[in-house]
């Protein structure tokens, strides 16, 4: 299938001569080969540039005489560039790939490649002279320019500690931020603030726990005490683990190329820094749009003065037009954008990283891309959409740490404080003639509600057995929140995805969502708690009473199913969804009133058009030509060279509508790969 | 969009919620086909709460939220 996609691959014959190949054969039987020969092997997938429509791919040069490598920051912009400058046969021997390397020519002089370098913006490069096949590493010539300059090194301050086992972790971490600043001088110029930023935190997690050793408040139990050191170490070693794979990864591929191996074998010549830096930028796109609002000043700010009357009764929540998302673009009135200003002032970036064993995920220092989303990211299983779902978390985090969070300094050792459960009392007690209360405290006691009904949803009573008078202490409470908040947050944490990235369009979620759920193992162990998320998600702002909310979603779903089938993707969990909704369908329903509830408040009070529309950027992203419509989204394998800035967002989900719709342009998955992330790391 | 200040706190409350137990996996899961049983079960049944074998001073609440299984197959939520 992968009739695009080229490997350049080196084998080492002697301790300075390489043999250099340019194949479209598959790389198995290229690591066949080596092995074959026991001879040390690294290659990388490479991509031709220039593609013509209706065109095949362009011939691989019989010989390589020369290869250079453009270390471009921005390689679809510099392309752009490149391509006037160049003559009809020089056009077929230019490759993008996702190291840093970003750029790849072959058989051409240095003289022309330092002129065609005039034409693009300054950056590194590497140049192999090749003589019958074989690279002398020798005759290597290589350039740097000045690393960027713009963030002062003493800026970064690593964090100090006499205690030995701290120690371990803060040399690590200082480490990696060393190696990290040499690297972003010249490859990564902008996040080298994300590394004044982490070594900050580092600094603080440190001093925190060093406070822990030595109390000044001894009234705090001993045990409680070791629970928060414990916890701090445990984010020393999260924040260390995540910044080593920002080192191995974003930095592999670098200068020079033949010294710094992969950690990923199938991309062990150039590495995957490009791909990584994609994936930075995509993050820090979401992480700038959210910051416009800080979800935790609204709350502790806006939403403790806001009255408002939340309702209390699961049965009776019906929803209503307040509920429904308004048609209007443009226009605010929700009300998350009202109180004024609310803007974060300080943050801390996610590192990201791929990873094979833990694939998509997010911790509360990093999230991860699955490694498959390095050769198939235009797969629906490893969109890169399934990423901002990981973002999403982050964001939900502040919002339950607002809501139900401990401070440090509080002295409250229980996960409801006296205070919540007896204000979440008095709630359900005047559930039937409800009061007005903060929005803070409703939503709070929103989230308790949830995970308990959840918690009876489970154990349904026989109408026999029913004997009222129910009593639920504190501690009944506690541990129904402890154990169905991570559906809770799950539940949130669609409804931002849904809201913010896929901008509501309930039938391309729930196609994005089941395509990407039937390659993973939970939905197929619960299939029912997958089901009810993806129902009340696309329910939520619809305004529908529960019954029609769930007749709608229930519609969607199986209009979302039938379409995947059509375009070739199915899976025996889809019979089981048809079945669960329709011969279990009193009981689907019944489990779905809850999550409508906790999502269509959800909805009412975080939904905020300044976000969104900071994420669409339909005014300015080229593509988008100023349309919503996904449909209409104009990028082109066969165009280069924008000026402005694409909407990661809005890009990465027209790659997979396209996809779900089998419209791409050509049936190359490591091909279209590369391209996504070179357009996107642009 | 998550401040520091904010990673700070969210690591107390998860000392209280979670004991101190690391978030990620350390050893883990195998193939990427688990992820989303694994990653957010890392910690695994949050069950880091032992009984304390006392009552709370706290008058527990009357709530009769529940969800009702008729014996026609069909269900009901009252409250």
């Amino acid at each position: 299938m992968a009739t695009y996609t080229r490997y350049l691959s080196v084998i080492a014959k002697t301790i300075n001569d390489f043999l250099v190949d340019v194949s479209s054969s598959s790389p198995i039987s290229i690591a066949q080969s080596a092995i074959s020969n026991s001879t040390e092997l690294k290659y990388s997938p490479i991509m031709p540039a220039f593609l013509s429509p209706g065109e095949g791919p362009p011939p691989i040069p019989e010989k390589i005489h020369s290869v250079a490598f453009l270390f471009a920051v921005s390689p679809y912009k510099t392309l752009g560039q490149l391509k006037p400058n160049l003559s009809p046969e020089e056009l077929q021997i230019v490759y993008f790939t996702e190291g840093l390397a970003s750029i790849v020519l072959l058989n051409l002089s240095i003289e022309r490649i330092h002129q065609l370098r005039k034409s693009i913006d300054e950056c590194a490069f590497e140049f192999w002279p090749i003589k019958d096949s074989i690279l002398d590493n020798r005759l290597i010539t290589a350039e740097i320019p000045s690393p960027d300059c713009s963030c002062k090194p003493s800026e970064v301050l690593l964090p100090v500690c006499d205690d030995p086992e701290i120690k371990v972790y803060t040399e690590q971490i200082s480490a990696s931020l060393a190696s990290l600043w040499s690297a972003y001088g010249i490859y990564f110029p902008e996040e080298r603030k994300t590394l004044i930023l982490l070594s900050k935190l580092a600094k603080r997690l440190v001093e925190q726990y060093c406070n822990q050793q030595s109390p000044t408040d001894t009234k705090e139990p001993d045990l409680v005490l070791q629970k928060k050191s414990n916890a701090l170490i445990s984010a020393l070693v999260e924040l260390s683990a995540a910044l080593s794979y920002a080192v191995t990864q974003g930095t592999s591929g670098s200068l020079p190329i033949l010294s710094n191996r992969s950690p990923f074998p199938h991309h062990s010549l150039i590495g995957v820094g490009g791909a990584i830096r994609a994936l930075t930028k995509y993050t820090r796109y979401l992480e700038s749009a959210f910051m416009i609002r800080s979800a935790q000043k609204v709350i502790c700010s806006q939403y403790s003065v806001l009255k408002g009357n939340l309702p209390a009764s699961v049965p009776k929540y019906n929803s209503g037009p307040e509920y429904k998302f308004s048609a209007s673009a443009g226009t605010s009135g929700e009300h998350f954008d009202s109180g004024g200003d609310f803007h974060q002032d300080d943050h801390v970036p996610l590192i990201t990283h791929f990873s094979l064993r833990h694939g998509f995920m997010e911790s509360k220092f990093s999230v991860t891309a699955a490694s498959e989303a390095l050769t198939a990211e235009t797969l629906p299983q490893w969109t890169l959409m399934t990423l901002s779902h990981e973002v999403m978390h982050s964001r939900v985090r502040t919002i339950f740490q607002a809501l139900l969070g401990r401070t440090w300094d509080e002295g409250e050792y229980s996960l409801i404080s006296k205070e919540q459960y007896e204000d979440f009392s008095a709630w359900i007690r005047t559930r039937n003639s409800p009061n007005d209360t903060t929005v803070c405290s409703g939503l709070r006691n929103v989230i308790l509600n949830f995970c308990y009904a959840v918690e009876k949803a489970q154990n349904p009573i026989a109408a026999k057995q029913d004997n009222p008078g129910y009593l639920v202490p504190v501690e009944k409470l506690s541990e129904c929140y402890s154990r169905h908040k991570q559906l809770a947050i799950e539940i949130v944490v669609q409804f931002h995805d849904y809201y913010f990235v896929y901008a509501c369009q309930p039938k391309m979620y729930i196609m994005s969502l089941w395509a990407s759920w039937i390659k993973v193992a939970a939905p197929y162990a619960r299939p029912h708690e997958y089901l009810i998320r993806s129902l009340v998600t696309i329910a939520c702002g619809t305004g529908l009473e529960s019954p029609a909310a769930f007749d709608f979603a229930k519609e969607m779903l199986l209009e979302g199913l039938d379409a995947l089938e059509a375009g070739g993707v199915r899976s025996s969990l889809f019979k089981e969804l048809r079945r669960l909704i329709s011969e279990e369908e009193d009981r689907t329903r019944a489990h779905f009133y809850p999550g409508y509830y906790l999502i269509d408040i959800v909805r009412l009070f975080f939904a905020s058009r300044t976000i969104s529309s900071k994420i669409d950027r339909i005014e300015s992203d080229p593509f988008a030509e100023g349309s919503t419509d996904v449909d209409d989204y104009s990028a082109n394998i066969f165009v280069y060279g924008e000026e402005q800035s694409a909407s990661p967002i809005r890009y990465s989900l027209s790659t997979l509508c396209k996809t779900l719709t089998n419209h791409n342009q050509i049936d190359d998955p490591q091909w279209l790969t590369a391209w996504n992330y070179m357009v996107i790391s642009s | 969009m998550i401040s520091q200040q904010e990673i700070i706190d969210i690591i107390c409350t998860e000392a209280i919620e979670h004991g101190g137990l690391q978030e990620v996996p350390r050893h883990k899961n195998g193939a990427t086909q688990s992820y989303h049983s694994r990653k957010r079960d890392a910690r695994g049944q949050n069950n880091q709460h032992e009984p304390k074998g006392e009552e709370s001073e706290l008058e527990p609440l009357s709530y009769d939220l529940r969800l009702i299984s008729e014996d026609d197959g069909s269900f009901k939520w009252k409250d």
